[in-house]
């Protein structure tokens, strides 16, 4: 029986995911969402911090900063085409993201955890500070990205229950690769420098490369959500970059269980939820927030995927 | 015959103290090089010299004809020289099949590929199941490596050496702290494997090293004091002084 259910069990899930928005009120699909984006960032995290051991306090910069590409693209009265926007801030973060990196993976643990909160910042100010990108007010998207196919099909984005299910489409598809890229030869590489980088090295391989192919990787992950997250809300603000964003999500990658491709899922569900549920009781949502997060440190030191069937470590 | 790795008038100074002072030696492929002296002269710090792992201070390291001084641990294992650790320096939450494959693919030229699995390249597990059977662990493949013995963990901490396929194996200690029977299986182990390497061996069990060294270096304080064949080396009175003077600890 237990075994039947894990099997069934991510088949389960994403049934009810795609049947939700036939049941849902707009409210709730809109919320959904959100944490769908936001477990693609997470994950994006996590490949860094579970599966690498790098853990970066700087990843809002990336998440942010799409969103702030988008923007910008944006011309003030039409739509961008969806694809070449995508593309376009993907690209722009993923070459964000070599220079960030090739910067701060030249230092390790708390250096490391200490260069990326000050870049991150650095990217903060400087959005917040100067008149390029709206400061501190932000930008907005007045038109939301146009995505069709040859004109013959359209998603209206505007349309939450399109966005719906644009999202989740994403966030399969990100789940999928991040999966492949974990099990791949280049994975294993990443997994040996998490357990044992002295050793890693000695065997031959230039751990500098590959935690700089990853950093990369993972900030281009995260420039889907922070893309999608733009989208959804038709503004960005310097705070999308700032290290609010990227404690919050280091926060679910370690409440869900770091280093599993569940985890992530798992934390930031449960962190939006609990957060959500708190806000709607009481105005001191953040202690009880607090109290919760608490609770699962104390008794699943591994995060919430020690508290069900599915747990895989590769 | 040319020596495949050979270091000159090595210097190593940590602030002061002169850990290795002026030690030249060489080895060629098929001999066993052995390094002895009480601890504290220099053996491991020479090997992590010529591991690339520390930078010396004087003097230069040759592999295969080319000057390789200065160069760090990941480009002297590409270049052949591949080592293991007299503390075992392995991934203990992986299992011992993963171990070996993380060091055999460091060879394959496909440790950039993000998204075929790793058991499409089967290359990875034959060269995996290889090396396992010569250090007989292969029974051993799905077990963590954390849960191993002691003197399991020791020899898959030579696999990982082995498996990378080395022109020169640097062994530090290989033996240290396992029991009779599996040291004179690594002994064995390394009679039968000895032709295709340059091997240079640290060690502190005088039988193991007299049954396999070709040539035997005694350092004292950082300097060596005797080099030649064994039996040389055995009657050296300066070697008997040093080892009576400062005796022997293990």
């Amino acid at each position: 029986m237990g075994a039947i259910l894990r099997k069934a069990f991510p088949g389960l899930i994403l049934l009810t995911l795609v049947l939700f928005p036939l049941v849902g009120d707009r409210f709730y699909i809109q919320f959904a969402s959100k944490i769908l984006l936001m477990i693609i960032f997470v994950s994006s995290l996590n490949l860094l911090v579970g599966f690498t051991g790098l853990v970066s306090l700087g990843h809002a910069a990336f998440f942010g900063f799409s969103g702030y590409v988008l923007a910008l693209l944006s011309p003030p009265d039409s739509a961008m085409n969806f694809f070449i926007a995508l593309l376009a801030s993907i690209l722009t973060v993923g070459a964000l993201g070599a220079i960030f990196g090739a910067l701060v993976l030249r230092t390790k643990g708390i250096f490391f955890i200490m260069s990326t909160l000050a870049l991150g910042e650095m990217l903060f100010y400087f959005l917040h500070d100067t008149n390029l990108a709206g400061g501190s007010d932000g930008m907005y998207i007045n038109t939301r990205p146009n995505l069709s196919f040859f004109d013959w099909w359209q998603l209206d984005l505007a349309n939450v229950v399109h966005f719906y299910y644009l999202v989740l489409i994403l966030v399969c598809a990100v789940l999928l690769v991040i999966r492949k890229i974990i099990y791949s030869p280049f994975g294993r590489v990443l997994a040996g420098i998490r357990i044992n980088e002295h050793r890693t090295k000695a065997l031959g391989y230039n751990t500098y490369k590959f935690k700089l192919v990853c950093f990369v990787i993972a900030s281009m992950i995260a420039a889907i959500s922070g893309f999608l997250a733009a989208v959804q809300f038709g503004v960005v603000n310097p705070e999308m970059v700032g290290w609010h964003v990227s404690g919050h999500a280091l926060m679910m990658v370690i409440l869900g269980g770091k280093g599993t491709l569940l985890g992530p899922v798992l934390g930031t569900t449960a962190l939006m939820l609990v957060e959500e549920g708190f806000q709607m009781v009481t105005k001191h949502w953040q202690l009880l927030t607090g109290g919760v997060i608490v609770l699962v440190a104390l008794f699943f030191p591994n995060g919430l995927v020690g508290l069900k069937f599915l747990k895989k470590r590769p | 015959m040319r020596a495949v790795i050979e270091a000159v008038a090595l210097t190593k100074k940590f602030s002061g103290l002169t850990a290795v002072s002026g030690v030249s030696l060489s080895c060629q492929r098929g001999m066993i090089h052995a390094v002895i002296g009480p601890n504290g002269a220099g053996k491991s710090t020479l090997i992590n010299l010529l591991s690339g792992e520390l930078r010396p201070t004087e003097g230069k390291i040759v592999v295969d004809g080319m000057t390789v001084t200065g160069f760090g641990p990941t480009k002297m294992s590409l270049l052949g020289v591949g080592r293991s650790y007299q503390r075992t320096n392995i991934y203990p939450s992986l299992s011992v099949l993963e171990n070996c494959n993380i060091a055999v693919q460091s060879r394959l030229d496909i440790s950039m590929r993000f998204l075929g699995a790793l058991n499409s390249y089967p290359d990875v597990e034959v060269g995996s199941k290889r090396v396992m059977e010569r250090l007989q662990i292969d029974t051993l493949g799905h077990k963590k490596a954390s849960e191993l013995s002691h003197g399991e963990q020791r020899q898959v901490e030579i696999a990982l050496a082995l498996a990378t396929e080395p022109k020169v194996l640097l062994l530090d200690e290989p033996l240290a702290g396992m029991g009779a029977e599996e040291s004179s299986k690594i002994v064995e182990l390394l009679l039968e494997i000895r032709s295709d390497f340059a091997v240079i061996l640290v060690e502190h069990d005088m039988d193991a090293v007299f049954a396999l060294a070709d040539k035997l270096t005694v350092m004292l304080n950082g300097e060596v004091i005797e080099s030649g064949k064994p039996d040389v080396v055995r009657s050296s009175y300066r070697v008997q002084e040093a080892y009576l003077g400062e005796g022997i600890d293990e």
